[in-house]
């Protein structure tokens, strides 16, 4: 197994499954003061990591440019400079990680001493719970993205998928190997007790905890983004009288010369 | 013009942009910006079709969502390439790949798909969505 930074593999599962809570945890781990500001940092690059592909990697910033380059003349604006250093904060945690390695706490309550070391590996290549457990075959189809396939149930490799280019983690199948003899052990395991191997300095870096942290974040965010059921009503009831009255202020899409409806 | 829309995730960190010593909290359903530069503040975070901005006192600026109308394209050329756009009122757009476009269509708005001719730039593509 490797001993890559732990930000390094948070980045590499990000990549690998185009997550970009997982990214946000990453960029918590390089900047523990930017609080929720890395989750609207990797919130905010989603759709243009989706536009540009995912892969996570010196390239980034040469890909972003030649987007830019093409969209120059249409962008004065603020959003613009914030996009070109966000770009440069991804270069950051492709090129100087934290050097943070999660470390094993001495005896840890709950938790058999064998199976502890490998869980705290599990935890600095980013794993959740719900990622061993779902690599495990314990829990199968939670979510329709964030679980990593890490080999077994989910038969991938360590390349990082046939999908998505870029690193991998090192070392994850023969983690998930040394791990299957303890399925049911896992099964049972507490988050708390997982969260419990780590050194206490360690903890709030935590995956499961960071991602508690970020989806809390999200959640606030969710609430100022999406319009009250009175704002919602009210637009409806705007729009149906825009239609009624006249067709020619609603917006629509001109139709165009040779134009395929989807 | 065309001009890409921030998210809301954006907004949270825009205002810093503008004003450095700006403060932006949620507040409930809703992004508070304090600021002493509050003219500039307002003409840039004002004229965003998906929020509407609203002065408060004499130095914060209330951005609540709005439901605006929308359009989904997918921009198709000829050699396969192809961008999910989503076309905001005002000349605003959000770039997404054309799958992620696709894959929202169905949640219920449709999605028009939009040949462009060989050599058409993307930004040329999206000023004739304007027109």
């Amino acid at each position: 197994m490797t001993h890559a930074p732990y930000v390094t593999h948070l980045l590499a599962l990000a990549t690998r499954t185009r997550d970009p809570l997982r990214l946000a945890v990453a960029l918590r781990v390089q900047h523990p003061e930017w609080g929720a500001r890395a989750t609207y940092t990797a919130y905010g690059v989603r759709d243009l990591l989706d536009h540009l592909g995912w892969p996570l990697d010196t390239t980034l910033p040469n890909r972003f440019e030649a987007f830019a380059q093409e969209l120059a003349d249409a962008h004065p604006e603020p959003l613009w400079a914030l996009r070109r250093s966000q770009m440069r904060q991804l270069l950051s945690l492709i090129e100087r990680p934290q050097p943070l390695t999660l470390r094993q706490r001495r005896g840890a309550p709950g938790v058999d001493g064998a199976l502890a070391p490998l869980l705290v590996a599990c935890a600095d290549r980013g794993l959740t719970l719900a990622d061993i457990r779902h690599a495990l075959g314990i829990e199968l189809g939670l979510s329709r993205s964030g679980l990593v396939g890490v080999g077994g149930a989910a038969g991938t490799d360590d390349s990082g998928g046939p999908d998505v280019a870029g690193p991998g983690v090192a070392g994850l199948t023969g983690l998930v190997a040394a791990l299957a003899p303890w399925r049911a052990e896992v099964g049972g395991l507490e988050l708390g007790h997982y969260v419990d191997v780590l050194r206490r300095s360690d903890r709030e870096f935590h995956p499961d905890v960071l991602r508690a942290a970020t989806l809390r974040d999200l959640a606030a965010l969710g609430r100022a983004s999406m319009p009250s059921p009175e704002q919602r009503l009210e637009a409806s009831l705007a729009e149906l009288v825009e239609h009624d009255d006249d067709d020619e202020d609603a917006f629509v899409v001109p139709a165009r010369r040779g134009a395929m409806q989807a | 013009m065309t001009r890409l829309l921030p998210s809301f995730a954006d907004l949270m960190l825009l205002p810093t942009l503008v004003d450095p010593d700006a403060e932006v909290r949620l507040e409930h359903d809703r992004i508070v910006v304090r600021s002493a530069q509050q003219t500039l503040m307002r003409q840039t975070l004002a004229v965003y079709p998906h929020v509407a901005a609203r002065v408060r006192g004499d130095d914060e600026l209330v951005l609540e969502p709005l439901v605006p109308a929308r359009a989904r394209v997918v921009l198709v050329w000829p050699a396969g390439e192809t961008v999910g756009v989503t076309v905001w009122p005002n000349g605003f757009v959000s770039i997404r790949r054309a799958d992620a476009t696709l894959d929202a269509s169905l949640e219920g708005d449709g999605v028009t798909l939009v040949e462009c001719p060989d050599g058409e730039t993307l930004a040329e593509a999206l000023a004739r969505l304007e027109t």
